[in-house]
C-alpha cells in the first residue's frame, strides 16, 4: 500500500519532469558557428511558445482587415521572401518601399531591417504590424482580438501560464518562432563538415568568392552584419538613404545592411529594392554596373574583373548555400490544425 | 503595529501638468500663451524611470526596476506610489524623463514598457519617453493640431534627461509648467516632432528643467 504509494507519487513526478523537458526547446548552435547574439535567458525557448509564435506568424489576424499574415510577405519555399515581388505588397494591394529580405539565422542578428531600423528581433513584428502599407494595425488591437479567441487564450495559457494576452507576450513568442529558422545544412555546410566534396566548378567559385565577396559575405552567415555601400545607382522613385537615415551620420549615406547570402537561389529578386531578378544579373552589376560615390566600399572602388567562366564558377559556388531540408522543413511551415 | 511596518514605507509620487502655475484642465479650456493665440492640450504621457531618494546629497534608496509610465487623465493620472522595502529620510528626489538606452536595446518588455502603450515607435526602434499634443491657433496644420513625441537613446539623439529636485518629507508632489515649454517653442513653425533627433532631443532636456516641487 504505502510502496504503492510511493512509485505512484514517483510515476507523477517523472511525468512532471519528462513534461517540462519535452516542453524546453535546444538552440543548437552549428559547428564553427559563433555564439548567437540573441539573449535566450532572457526568453528561454519551449516547445509552446515556438507553436504560438509559429501560429502568429501565418495568422492573418495581426493584419487590420485579416488578409495579410507574416507568411504573406515572407514564403518559407523561398527562404521566407516575398518571390516575384521587388518592392513587397500589403494590405489591400499597397505597395511598400522596400524587398522583403528573405528570413534565416535571425538569432545572429545584430540588427533588422535593410537601413537597421530595428534593433531587436522581439521588436521586429511591430514594424509590418503597424506599417499602414503592410498590415496597418495597431498592436493593443491585436492583443485584444487575440484575448477574444478562445483558441488563443488557451494557447498563451499553455506558453506563458497565464492566459492574458499582452504585447509582450504576443511579440517574444514569434521571436521564438523566428529563432527557430535556423539554416545550416546546405552542400557548403556538408563540404566543410567533410560530408560531400564540391565539383571543379564550385571549388573554384568558392576560391573567387573569398576574393572578391566574402569582405562584406563573410562566412559562416554570408554577412559580416555591417552596412555597406555596394555601389548600387539611387533609384530616384524612391530615394532610399539607407543606415544614414537611422544614424543620421552623413558617413552612412546608401549604406545597407549586407543581406546572407545563404538559399539566395530562392530568394530573387535581389537588392533592397529587388532591381535584379536572377543572380547573373547581379555579378554582371558587380562587374560593370558599380557606381562611384563617397561612401563607396574601397574594395569595390577597382571593379571585379571576372571572365565569363569564372562567373559561370561563382554562380555554381553561390548555389550550393540552398538548403532544401531548411525550405521544406515541415516544422517550419504553416501549422496544421 | 509599528514593529510591523518598520521594515517597509510607501510613498506617494506625483506630478501635475500646469499651466499658469494652475493643473492643466486637459481637453476643455483654451489658454492663452499670448494675448491674442489659445491653446488647448489634450495629451500628456511621460516615462520617469530609475528613482533615486537622497539624503544630505547620498543615495538611500533606489527603486527596483524603475520604470513608471504617467498619463494625464490616464488609469493612473499622473501618480502611483513608491513600496519601498526599508525606512529612510530623504531631502531629495532624482530620476530619468524616459527611458534609458539599454532598456531601449532589450526587447520586448512587459508592464508599463510593453509596447500596446502606446509609446514604442514601431518604425524604428526605440520608446517614445514623452508625448504632448493638442491645438492652437497658431498652427497651420489639420485642425491646429501639435504633437511632440520625444524619443531617442542613441548618442547623438539621446533624449532622455536627468531630473534631481529638492523636496520634503511625505508624499512628493512635482509641477512640470508647460505653458513655459510652450512659449518657448514657435508653434507656428515647430508643431510635429514625431521622430527621434536633434530637435526632439533638445525640447526633452528643455521640458524636463520645467520640473519642481509643486504646492497642491
Ligand atoms: C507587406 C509585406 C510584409 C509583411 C506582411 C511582413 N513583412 Fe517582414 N519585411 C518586409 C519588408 C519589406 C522588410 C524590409 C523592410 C525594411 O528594410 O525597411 C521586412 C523585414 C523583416 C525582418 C528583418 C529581417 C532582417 O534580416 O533584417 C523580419 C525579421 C521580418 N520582416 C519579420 C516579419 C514578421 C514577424 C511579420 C509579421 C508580423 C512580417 N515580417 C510581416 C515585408 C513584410
Ligand atoms: C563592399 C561589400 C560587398 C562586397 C565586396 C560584395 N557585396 Fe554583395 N551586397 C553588399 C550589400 C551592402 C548588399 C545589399 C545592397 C542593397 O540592397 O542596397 C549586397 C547584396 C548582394 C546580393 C543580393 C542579396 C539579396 O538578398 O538581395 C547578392 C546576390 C550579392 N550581394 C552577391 C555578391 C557577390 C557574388 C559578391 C562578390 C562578387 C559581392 N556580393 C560582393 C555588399 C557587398
Amino acid at each position: 500500500m504505502r510502496k504503492a504509494g510511493v512509485i505512484s507519487f514517483l510515476v507523477v513526478i517523472i511525468g512532471l519532469l519528462s513534461f517540462k523537458a519535452k516542453n524546453r526547446y535546444e538552440f543548437a548552435v552549428p559547428e564553427g558557428w559563433p555564439r548567437p547574439e540573441y539573449n535566450f535567458k532572457k526568453n528561454p525557448l519551449s516547445e509552446k511558445k515556438i507553436a504560438l509564435g509559429r501560429q502568429l506568424f501565418y495568422d492573418p489576424i495581426l493584419s487590420k482587415d485579416s488578409t495579410i499574415s507574416c507568411n504573406s510577405c515572407h514564403l518559407q519555399y523561398t527562404a521566407f521572401t516575398h518571390i516575384d515581388h521587388p518592392l513587397s505588397h500589403g494590405i489591400a494591394g499597397r505597395i511598400g518601399t522596400r524587398n522583403s529580405p528573405a528570413l534565416m539565422n535571425l538569432a545572429w542578428g545584430k540588427s533588422f531591417m535593410w537601413d537597421g531600423a530595428v534593433n531587436h528581433l522581439d521588436v521586429q513584428a511591430l514594424a509590418p504590424i503597424s506599417n499602414t502599407l503592410e498590415m496597418d494595425e495597431d498592436i493593443a488591437n491585436v492583443v485584444h482580438k487575440l484575448q477574444r479567441s478562445a483558441a488563443y487564450r488557451k494557447q498563451f495559457y499553455e506558453a506563458f501560464g497565464d492566459s492574458v494576452v499582452t504585447g509582450e507576450h504576443v511579440l517574444k513568442s514569434i521571436s521564438q518562432f523566428m529563432l527557430t529558422l535556423v539554416s545550416a545544412n546546405s552542400k557548403y555546410d556538408r563540404v566543410k563538415r567533410g560530408a560531400d566534396t564540391f565539383n571543379s566548378r564550385e571549388a573554384n567559385g568558392y576560391k573567387l568568392f573569398k576574393q572578391h565577396c566574402a569582405e562584406c559575405h563573410t562566412e559562416p552567415l554570408f554577412t559580416n552584419q555591417k552596412f555597406e555601400n555596394n555601389g548600387l545607382p539611387v533609384d530616384t522613385s524612391l530615394n532610399d538613404i539607407g543606415h544614414m537615415k537611422i544614424s543620421h551620420n552623413a558617413a552612412d549615406s546608401l549604406k545597407f545592411k549586407v543581406p546572407t547570402l545563404r538559399n539566395i537561389e530562392f530568394s530573387a529578386p535581389y537588392m533592397h529594392d529587388g532591381r535584379f531578378k536572377n543572380l547573373s544579373q547581379v555579378i554582371n552589376y558587380y562587374i560593370m554596373g558599380v557606381q562611384q560615390s563617397p561612401t563607396l566600399n574601397p574594395l569595390l572602388r577597382k571593379g571585379i574583373y571576372l571572365t565569363s567562366n569564372e562567373k559561370v564558377e561563382i554562380i555554381a559556388f553561390l548555389l550550393t548555400l540552398s538548403d532544401k531540408e531548411f525550405l521544406f522543413n515541415p516544422a517550419l511551415g504553416f501549422p496544421k490544425k | 503595529m509599528q514593529l510591523f511596518a518598520q521594515g517597509r514605507q510607501e510613498i506617494a509620487f506625483k506630478i501635475v501638468p500646469t499651466f499658469n502655475a494652475r493643473p492643466v484642465d486637459f481637453e476643455h479650456t483654451y489658454y492663452h500663451l499670448t494675448q491674442s493665440d489659445s491653446v488647448m492640450l489634450d495629451v500628456f504621457k511621460c516615462y520617469i524611470s530609475n528613482l533615486v531618494f537622497y539624503s544630505a546629497g547620498r543615495a538611500v534608496y533606489t527603486e527596483p526596476n524603475s520604470f513608471h509610465l504617467l498619463e494625464a487623465g490616464g488609469a493612473n493620472n499622473m501618480q502611483f506610489s513608491i513600496a519601498a522595502g526599508s525606512r529612510f529620510s530623504y531631502d531629495e528626489v532624482g530620476f530619468d524623463l524616459g527611458i534609458d538606452s539599454t532598456t531601449n536595446v532589450s526587447g520586448t518588455l512587459g508592464g508599463d514598457l510593453d509596447p500596446t502603450k502606446g509609446m514604442y515607435w514601431s518604425w524604428q526602434s526605440g520608446y517614445i519617453n514623452l508625448k504632448l499634443e493638442g491645438k492652437s491657433n497658431l498652427c497651420k496644420t489639420r485642425n491646429h493640431e501639435f504633437q511632440f513625441h520625444l524619443g531617442g537613446y542613441s548618442n547623438e539623439t539621446k533624449a532622455i534627461a536627468p531630473v534631481r529636485v529638492k523636496v520634503t518629507a511625505g508624499p512628493i508632489v512635482l509641477g512640470i509648467a508647460l505653458d513655459k515649454f510652450l512659449s518657448n517653442v514657435d508653434l507656428a513653425t515647430n508643431n510635429s516632432i514625431m521622430i527621434p533627433g536633434a530637435a526632439a532631443a533638445s525640447l526633452a532636456h528643455k521640458i524636463a528643467q520645467l520640473i519642481e516641487p509643486y504646492k497642491e
